[in-house]
């Protein structure tokens, strides 16, 4: 194969891999600002335990739901733009994002609102400011995720649909697309960072070290280190291990998938693509494997 | 034609007993798993399914024009992947960022490493994290899924693209883009009607195949079956050209 | 959770069930004239949707209201294709019946024990399946039913080899569960639930005018006049939907402030 081309294989190669590792980072940050999914409910439970609290209460469904949402209708917008009024796709890109950050902050609002009215009855009052402060930044979180993952989609449907597509590239349309990689983006998000989240920051005057029994459930911190608890002292805490190990995650997986893809399409054998799946999911069972029993080791069982 | 349309019907209710199989096989948790008190991966049922087998889609998409067999095994094992790397990163989170072992429940010896979870067990807690037993299920589930996946989009794809022809390779080389997205759309709602019927079985909350909640898994599987067969009538009458 | 009495209504079901079924019907077939009909009456059908979501997970679910709104648009969007494909109030008919045997099954294998689940599903699919009708023959131009095939051709190339199918199935799926997922709570009322309804369907008809814009100006027809009044249309609904809600819920609250410290915990 040509040299140049192999060149520029490559390089769109890592550029995906860092598009998407940046996606998955700041996706769980963003899930971290405005409190949604999984760790949410305890912010829901903690008014009827009578703990009340200045959280963002964020409940636009659970995470794969709501950035699938954000990812199609920048999707939408992009494609309108790009394909109908050939914009340039940077023009683009910025624009359809920007705009879906509106109807972000528009869910975001009615979702704090309805759910802290509707916990009227045990008295959790209303704070505005709670909603005025906190919504640029779900909103800049929300909008370095659907650029991300915008581009990403972009540039695998153009090297799909282009003369390097036997090689990389998935010839799917930019909706469509979008919409599978901002679903992908959530599960992921939602099944690895907010463990820190709900575990360890929700939860951070149980001991380090043990899960968090269920007669503790509501009782969540509402102070910080100075005054009360906002979602900007807990996304600067995530910010350190939930959001890169995300980011991480979701780099490796496509990281993995598309070398596969590649391998096999460059020596032009679908046995390679099979081989060196089977290869990766066995290394990586055995670092688990290893991985758990060090920790069990060293930790030692509960006392 | 008409022992292609039979065929296809046939294998879209397949892909839906296989999709509900493998969310039976996956260790999910739920909301509880994301606060240390069950084991398990902390996602919805349906939505750990979707995002598994949605990475399966993809790499069907790319393969579009390669037999059938072909498709579906890649299809199983870029989930498998997507569900390998997801588990091993939320165990790194468990066990250094909250310093937790990972231990099951519902059985005291793990199924697959045959060694004793109960010291390990904080109280109060129906276990936590991704242990041996649940990883080894959680690959064999996605695996399962994602050929599912597979499943549904390879008659849709050929039968939109005009192509009667199930199993062997096509000779394609620009993909027929409206085909894609309808085939697409049909994976991801079969995907969706199933996994909520598995999911709403197991009320959200399964660790794997030795889980009590697994016997239900004849039950769910026949609903599934007659739902996915009746939704595949739908499904390829659009794809069908009257 | 399951088995909780049925829940409190200020709008009657039934009246929202006749009225969503009629306006979905009309819109569709009015849209020969021109597509801004299709997009405005499919607003109550979002509303219906949103209440029937309401009445189902008052019973309790375990998984969560989210996985309902894609269950029902997952239905919804295969019997649409079929329905756009034949006729549309075949469509209907198909939605009423696939829906009431998925309900019938599940209930019948003792999957859930909700109670008339099969009326329920029948229900939510027959509401998909009218909104994703409503909104793809809206971005295709209008039903055209002198056309021999409109499936094939104006459908196809306006929503699925651009791909914004997907963005109607899934902004669709948030019109039916957001609402209720956004309201949940022990004080939870229909009022405030169906004006966020009414908000989320604003949304979802402003980006349905935006994807016939773009079919528009990438098939080069030109004469945006009708994408215009959608989009235009679309935000005056979700602008106004959403200060009556606000307005609402500060009166509904328990203490709504501007900023201050929470209240000391009743329980110790």
């Amino acid at each position: 194969m040509e040299q140049l081309a192999l060149l520029l294989l490559l390089g769109i190669f890592a550029f995906v891999v860092a598009l998407v590792t940046i996606a998955g980072w700041f996706e769980d940050l963003e899930s971290d600002i405005g409190s949604q999914s999984n760790p949410n409910s305890q912010v829901q439970l903690a008014p009827q335990v009578g703990v009340f609290h200045r959280i963002f209460n964020k409940a636009i469904s659970g995470e794969p739901v709501s950035h699938g949402l954000y990812a199609v209708t920048a999707g939408t917008i992009f494609t309108t733009l790009w394909q109908g009024f050939h914009l340039t796709p940077i023009m683009a890109i910025a624009i359809a994002c920007g705009l879906t950050t509106v109807f972000h902050m528009s869910f975001a609002t009615t979702a704090h609102v309805g759910r802290i009215t509707s916990q009227n009855a045990f008295g959790q009052p209303l704070f505005l400011d709670v909603v005025l402060t906190h919504l640029p930044l779900i909103a800049s979180h929300g909008f370095i995720v659907t650029t991300a993952v915008i581009t990403l989609s972009y540039v695998m449907y153009q090297t799909g649909l282009s003369q390097l597509g036997s090689y990389l590239g998935y010839p799917i349309p930019v909706p469509v697309m979008a919409l599978i990689l901002g679903i992908i983006a959530g599960s992921i998000g939602s099944s690895t960072g907010d463990e820190h989240y709900g575990c360890e920051r929700e939860f951070q005057k149980i001991p380090f070290g043990e899960g968090v029994p269920l007669k503790h459930y509501g009782n969540i911190v509402v102070k910080a280190e100075l005054g009360y608890r906002s979602n900007i002292d807990i996304v600067w805490f995530c910010a350190k291990f939930g959001g890169p190990v995300s980011g991480f995650c979701y780099g490796l997986i496509v990281l993995f998938d598309n070398f596969r893809l590649f391998l096999g399409n460059l020596y032009n054998m679908i046995a390679v693509n099979m081989v060196v799946g089977v290869v990766i999911i066995l290394i990586l069972t055995y670092i688990n494997r290893r991985f758990e029993v060090w920790t069990r080791r060293k930790y030692g069982p509960y006392t | 034609m008409l022992t292609s349309m039979i065929m296809a019907l046939v294998l879209i209710a397949i892909s839906g007993v296989l999709i509900c199989i493998g969310v039976f096989l996956l260790p999910i948790g739920g909301a509880p798993a994301a606060m240390g008190t069950a084991t398990g991966v902390a996602t919805g049922a349906e939505m750990m399914a979707a995002g598994s087998g949605l990475t399966g889609l993809l790499m069907a998409c790319a393969l579009y024009n390669e037999p059938a067999w072909v498709v579906m095994v890649n299809a199983g094992i870029s989930s498998s992947i997507m569900m390998t790397v997801l588990m091993i990163s939320a165990n790194v989170i468990y066990m250094l960022g909250r310093g937790i072992p990972p231990a099951l429940a519902t059985v005291e010896i793990d199924p697959v490493t045959k060694e004793n979870n109960k010291p390990f067990i904080t109280p109060g807690t129906v276990g936590h994290g991704v242990p041996t037993g649940g990883y080894v299920s959680g690959i064999f589930g996605s695996f399962v899924g994602g050929v599912g996946g597979a499943l549904t989009f390879i008659p849709m794809y050929r039968f939109s693209s005009g192509i009667f022809d199930l199993l062997g390779s096509l000779p394609q080389t620009r993909p027929d883009l409206s085909a894609i997205s309808l085939a697409c759309i049909a994976a991801l709602g079969i995907y969706f009607i199933n996994a909520n019927i598995a999911a709403y079985s197991i009320k959200g909350v399964i660790e794997g195949w030795w889980d009590p909640k697994f016997k239900q898994i004849g039950r769910v599987a026949t609903v599934c079956f007659i739902a996915s067969f009746l939704f595949g009538i739908m499904v390829l009458l659009a794809s069908v050209p009257l | 959770m399951m088995g909780e009495a049925a829940k409190k209504v200020s709008v009657d079901p039934r009246t929202l069930a006749i009225m969503g079924v009629a306006s979905g019907l009309v819109g569709i077939y009015a849209s020969y004239l021109s597509p801004v009909f299709a997009a405005a009456l499919a607003i109550p059908v979002m509303v219906w949707s949103a209440d029937t979501v309401r009445r189902i997970a008052g019973y309790g679910l375990g998984t969560g209201v989210p996985s309902i709104g894609n269950l029902a648009l997952s239905m919804g969007i295969l019997v649409a294709i079929a329905g756009l494909k034949l006729q549309p109030i075949l469509g209907v008919a198909i939605a009423a019946t696939s829906g009431l045997i998925y309900g019938v099954l599940i209930s019948r294998f003792k999957i859930l024990g909700i109670p008339s689940f099969g009326r329920f599903m029948s229900e939510l699919a027959t509401a998909a399946c009218l909104v994703c009708m409503c909104l793809m023959s809206a971005v295709a131009g209008g039903y055209d039913w002198t056309v021999r095939d409109y499936f094939g051709s104006r459908v196809v190339p306006a929503l699925f080899t651009t791909g914004m199918v997907a963005a109607i199935f899934w902004v669709s799926s948030l019109a039916a569960m957001h609402p209720y997922n956004a309201c949940l709570g022990v004080g939870e009322r229909q009022g405030r639930t169906l004006r966020v309804a009414v908000v989320v369907a604003g949304i979802d008809i402003l980006i349905a005018g935006i994807a016939r814009v773009g079919y528009l100006a990438i098939s080069g027809k030109g004469q945006f006049f009708d994408a215009l009044a959608i989009i235009a249309l679309g935000a005056v609904v979700w602008i106004y939907g959403m200060f009556d809600f606000l307005r609402v819920s500060m009166k509904e609250a328990a203490a709504t402030q501007w900023t201050g410290i929470p209240p000391k915990p009743k329980i110790p």
